[in-house]
């Protein structure tokens, strides 16, 4: 009976496969040609298909593309250009999009393994040395050269988003990436707050200025603890003046880099790699950072907060004021994602104030970066070709509109696009002084280094001077053992990163941009 | 022609033994051989799964495995790297406290319920089927779903102190709480396996000693402490150590609770390795680091085994 059961069933699944293989297989039947019209429809098809080979060389390809579904203004543009790329060159696009915190480690993975599960992906500017240094993607200067001037045109992209977004700071003649997005840091303050009228008469009384988003750091922290109350009168502290992120060596860097440590004049290392986290400036610029006074302008529990955090405190209306970076702009706009959205306005974040001088000295991260090909890739033309779609001259107004955020200076320009985005004029001041971090292949460890040095600060009970100067020492050791002194490496200043991609761009006969 | 009928006769015979010998050897070699096919895919899987990468770790751990630099031999530069990183004694404390705790309250509240839910005799099938629904979630969902609880400006914990006048805690952001957080969610997800093991170590206990313990007038207690956990001590043992090795390796409930933190007051050695080797693309040093950790783990396996062989023994 068993045995019998068995067959039945065996027969029955091979019944339905036959059945279902078949079914999949028909087509409907081809109306009736004759012998005239043969020979018609056979020479249209053979011009069609060469008119088409021409127009599409890629069709029939299948391209796997890597980014990070982290960033919603990624998600964005990948939901619109990646079917119209599909339409437009006949290409199959597959695109992964995994989490931000995971995304390093796969696509390094993935590169070491001699892997070709993604023939392009986007990486962070300063992960580029540890792939330049396996030679696991591709230098571009030959695609460039070989591509429409007018479409690409990396003329009207700002020599510092190609210096640090398309460059890697080691090899100095070679473009490995497209920039795709320029981040530098922006405050993004609660406009319902700020024009409050009981607010604003409050703070004039109290400090005798106006209320407005904040210009130097003594603002920023006066504003922020003006902020910080109890709103609906429990007793309890419901809405702060701001947040940022310490939870994780990482998030601290990034926040101490795109906010104080630029702006104080603080760099990283000398010319020599010599590490520069005990200089006066850095330990200034941790100092404000780090101080209990500040912290106390910020949500309980900031100590620990990490990017989900500060953004979640901002959408919620936990905060009067956040400082984040251009990628977070088409978040926080977005009623959808943020309950918040027609509430918040953007302005240039508080700079370090000269005592001296009185002048305001800003200073940011060059954040972001870029798409890079896969220098395992079957498909480097067809992925060339679909980065040169993205973010070419041609749907500029596309990328503008889905991601609320410029990568060119006709873009950053643009009167409409100004009336529309009028932050984009601020972005562009930001981004013409922002600074890259180093994008060596050690890079990751060092900024851990780094980012622990200040969090021990905050969780350890740390001086800032002892815990600077610990980072040094190991941050020594780390480019002894990757033999940084011993090949005499350089650490190149932002006007000579500029230079190099200024002579670039010559060499592969690209006027240079004007900004 | 008898001869001849005779040799003819005896012709199949003979055939009919040289096939059955031909029939025995290939049974026979077959036999030898089908034991050998059977293990051959799980011995290939074996190798190809666990030995290759085993035998690839040690071999890069004496390696320096820089991206940039010269990929030479550096005897055992590793491992003292390993143990000069701060970040590696922090870790290794941690991993200490964390299993310590992590074990002694999944034990001690595993087997509470389940000499509880064994002591009931109505609605005992509803009360297991309720308790093991936190080991039938993925541990990265049970994760999240904590992680948000735990928030400490919209999770569900701290508003549920708000609401009965308790103090508002910190939680996973906290340096003194964020261990506790991923204590509890560790125990809360796997006290139902001791729980499990347990159950299944009763049901198979036999009844007569016990029975006998009542006829002679022993407690509960006493029969409980005297009879029923003696010969429940090597599931107790099983389930130890099960419980020992899965929280000294833990990984996926720390990295998304907090990722290590705050500062890294909650890393622990798989994070370590995880992030050395993968973030800091130092594979070598990452090799080094796991071969502490096997170290570790066998010690600890060990121990088991020997007091577990002592079970038996007696």
């Amino acid at each position: 009976m068993k045995k019998f059961s068995v067959r039945v069933v065996a027969i029955a699944v091979v019944m339905v496969m036959v059945i279902g293989l078949s079914l999949v297989s028909c087509k409907p039947a081809a109306p009736p040609v004759t012998e005239e019209t043969a020979a018609e429809t056979e020479a249209e098809t053979a011009a069609e298909t060469e008119a088409a080979a021409a127009e599409q060389p890629y069709a029939g390809t299948t391209l796997k593309v890597g980014n990070t579904a982290s960033l919603p203004i990624f998600v964005k543009w990948h939901e619109y250009f990646d079917p119209a790329y599909e339409a437009y060159s006949g290409v199959d696009v597959v695109t992964d999009l995994p989490p931000f915190t995971d995304f390093y480690n796969k696509v390094l993975t993935m590169v070491r393994a001699g892997g070709k599960d993604y023939d392009l992906m986007w990486l962070d500017g300063p992960w580029y040395g540890a792939f330049t240094a396996l030679e696991a993607i591709e230098p571009l200067n030959d695609y460039i050269k070989a591509a429409d001037p007018k479409e690409l045109a990396l003329d009207d992209f700002p020599i510092r988003s190609l210096a640090y977004l398309g460059m890697d700071g080691v090899h100095t003649d070679q473009f490995y990436a497209i920039p795709l997005l320029h981040n530098v840091g922006v405050l993004a303050y609660r406009k319902d707050l700020f024009e409050d009228p009981d607010y604003m008469a409050e703070f004039k009384e109290k400090y005798g200025r106006e209320l407005a988003p904040p210009t130097d750091w003594t603002e920023y922290i006066e504003t922020a603890k003006f902020f910080t109350r109890d709103t609906d009168g429990d007793g309890k502290i419901d809405l702060w003046g701001t947040n940022h992120r310490y939870g994780e060596p990482n998030n601290f860097i990034g926040d101490l880099l795109i906010g104080f440590a630029y702006a104080r004049g603080a760099t990283l290392f000398d010319k020599n790699y010599k590490p520069l986290m005990s200089s006066p400036e850095m330990i200034d610029a941790v100092k404000f950072f780090t101080s209990k006074e500040f912290i106390a302008t910020q949500p309980p529990g900031v100590e620990s907060y990490i990017f989900d955090d500060v953004i979640s405190s901002m959408m919620q209306g936990k905060v009067a004021m956040y400082w984040t970076e251009n990628m977070m702009v088409a978040t926080l706009i977005d009623p959808e994602l943020s309950p918040m959205a027609a509430n918040i306005g953007f302005a240039v974040p508080p700079g370090w104030k000269n005592p001296e001088t009185g002048e305001i000295q800003p200073g940011t991260l060059a954040g972001a970066g870029g798409w890079a090909i896969n220098a395992n890739s079957d498909n480097k033309k067809a992925a060339f070709d679909y980065i040169q779609y993205m973010v070419g001259k041609s749907n500029s107004a596309k990328y503008v509109d889905l991601g609320a955020s410029a990568i060119r200076i006709s873009q950053y320009k643009d009167p409409a696009l100004l009336e529309k985005y009028p932050w984009f004029d601020l972005f562009l001041k930001e981004v013409k002084v922002s600074i890259g971090r180093p994008q060596n292949a050690w890079w990751e460890e060092a900024q851990f280094i780094m980012g622990k040095a200040g969090v021990e600060v905050i969780t350890a009970g740390k001086s800032v001077e002892q815990s600077m100067k610990d980072a040094d020492v190991a941050l020594t050791d780390l480019l002894t053992k990757y033999k940084v002194y011993e090949n005499k490496d350089i650490y190149y200043t932002a006007e000579e990163r500029e230079q190099q991609a200024l002579d670039t761009l010559e060499a592969l006969g690209i006027p240079a941009p004007t900004e | 022609m008898k001869v001849a009928n005779r040799e003819l006769e005896r012709a199949p015979k003979l055939n009919k033994i040289d096939n059955n010998r031909f029939y025995n050897n290939i049974q026979r070699l077959r036999s030898r051989f089908s034991q050998t096919g059977y293990l051959l895919p799980a011995l290939v899987l074996l190798i190809t799964v666990i030995l290759y990468p085993v035998i690839y770790s040690i071999y890069i751990s004496f390696r320096r495995t820089l991206a940039g630099v010269e990929n030479i031999f550096i005897g055992l530069g590793n491992f003292k790297d390993v143990l000069g990183d701060t970040l590696f004694r922090h870790a290794l404390v941690n991993t200490l406290i964390y299993m310590s705790l992590s074990v002694t309250l999944s034990f001690v509240i595993g087997f509470g319920v389940a000499i509880l839910v064994q002591s009931i005799s109505r609605g005992r099938d509803f009360f297991r089927v309720m308790l093991i629904i936190p080991l039938s979630m993925a541990p990265l969902i049970v994760a999240l779903m904590w992680r948000w609880m735990f928030n400490p400006l919209f999770g569900m914990i701290n508003w549920f102190f708000g609401l009965v006048g308790l103090p508002l805690q910190e939680w996973i952001n906290g340096n003194a709480t964020a261990m506790a957080v991923v204590i509890f969610v560790d125990v809360w997800q796997w006290y139902p396996l001791v729980f499990l093991i347990i159950m299944a170590g009763l049901a198979g206990l036999p009844r007569q000693p016990i029975e006998a313990a009542y006829v002679d007038g022993a407690s509960g207690f006493y029969t409980f402490r005297r009879v029923t956990l003696p010969m429940l001590k090597p599931v107790i043992l099983v389930a130890l150590l099960l419980r020992t090795i899965d929280s000294f390796r833990v990984f996926d409930n720390v990295y998304m609770l907090t990722t290590g933190g705050p500062g890294y007051s909650t890393e622990t050695l798989s994070l370590f390795v995880y992030r050395t080797g993968f973030q800091f693309n130092n594979l070598g040093k990452a090799g080094a680091g796991a071969l502490f950790m096997v170290f570790g783990l066998g010690v600890i396996s060990l121990i088991f085994f020997r007091l577990m062989y002592q079970e038996v023994e007696k």
